[in-house]
């Protein structure tokens, strides 16, 4: 275990062992999703995360187009499902884990493997077919572009005579 | 008295080992690191760098992994939900002289950099083969 040490920027020399971090982490995150959360139990929650981990978003709003973008590194992009219903898209996979064969020491452990699921309202105004995904370098883009508003019409009204 | 005083200020004047030469915000990667009977294996979460610009440097036992990321905003664009931040990644580890350096190898494949640092030569298990007489 004192194979490796991480040097911070002050040039101080951590030790290794990550586990009492990755539980402080945790913990604190366990505190403020009750903290959060709770008191807005009744209120719908926007943005819902399902599974082991999940993707951090952002989302963009243009003229023609909203664009969402999640960071989803070490994921297959071929097996990613991206579906649309109900109003809501959902953007769903899984990072697998990379072999480890058995003799060996785990040093670090900062990055979360598993199936995750994030469910994103889409605004009315938005056409549906016209959604376009792609994945490059470890980050899902998606452009879901704005319906454009019907032209105006000009209604001629006829004088009664 | 005067000796510890000069100490002192050399130790002051002397700069950080592992100051950065650029300035900006960065972010430390979230990283795996596997220790195998061969090797060291790195798997650093680098969403959003271009493989052929991310920098990785060994030296003098220090491992450094930079990879710049452009910016993703268009101007007339506005933020509805930002769950994280754009940025470069830097991070650096002190890493024992046990590692071969002129055998270190790096893959960079949908956002995840993995690097191999090969054990010299003289700390792989060897395994002795007794003769008895």
């Amino acid at each position: 275990m004192s194979f490796l040490h991480r040097q911070t920027r002050q040039g101080e020399v951590e030790p290794t062992d990550p586990s009492p971090w990755v539980g402080l982490r945790q913990e604190i995150g366990k505190f403020l999703e009750g903290v959060v959360r709770e008191p807005l139990e009744g209120v719908a929650w926007p943005f819902r995360a399902h599974g082991k981990w999940s993707p951090p978003v952002e989302i963009l709003d243009s003229d023609d187009a909203v664009l969402i973008r999640a960071e989803v590194p070490g994921v297959d992009p071929a097996g990613m499902d991206v579906t649309i219903a109900d109003g809501r898209l959902v953007i769903a996979g899984h990072k697998s884990q990379p072999d480890r064969p058995e003799a060996c020491e785990v040093c670090r452990c900062e990055v979360c493997y598993g199936a995750f699921r994030r469910s994103i309202p889409l605004p009315d105004d938005v056409d549906i077919e016209g959604i376009d995904a792609s994945c490059r370098h470890g980050v899902l883009s998606l452009r879901v572009p704005k319906q454009r508003p019907a032209a105006a019409q000009k209604v001629h009204v006829k004088v009664a005579t | 008295m005067a000796n510890s005083t000069e100490t002192t200020k050399k130790a002051a004047e002397r700069p950080e080992s592992a100051e950065r030469t650029r300035g900006g915000q960065f972010f430390r990667p979230n990283c795996d690191i596997v220790e195998r009977a061969d090797e060291l294996l790195v798997l650093a979460d680098v969403p959003g760098a271009q493989g052929d610009r991310i920098d990785v440097k060994f030296e003098d036992g220090t491992l450094s992994i930079h990879a710049p990321i452009d910016r993703r905003q268009a101007p007339e664009t506005e933020y509805l939900l930002c769950e994280y931040a754009v940025g470069d990644y830097w991070r650096t580890f002190q890493v024992s002289e046990a590692v071969d350096a002129s055998k270190i190898s790096a893959e960079y494949a949908n956002g995840v950099l993995t690097l191999h640092l090969p054990k010299a030569e003289s700390l792989k298990p060897r395994k002795i083969a007794v003769t008895s007489a």
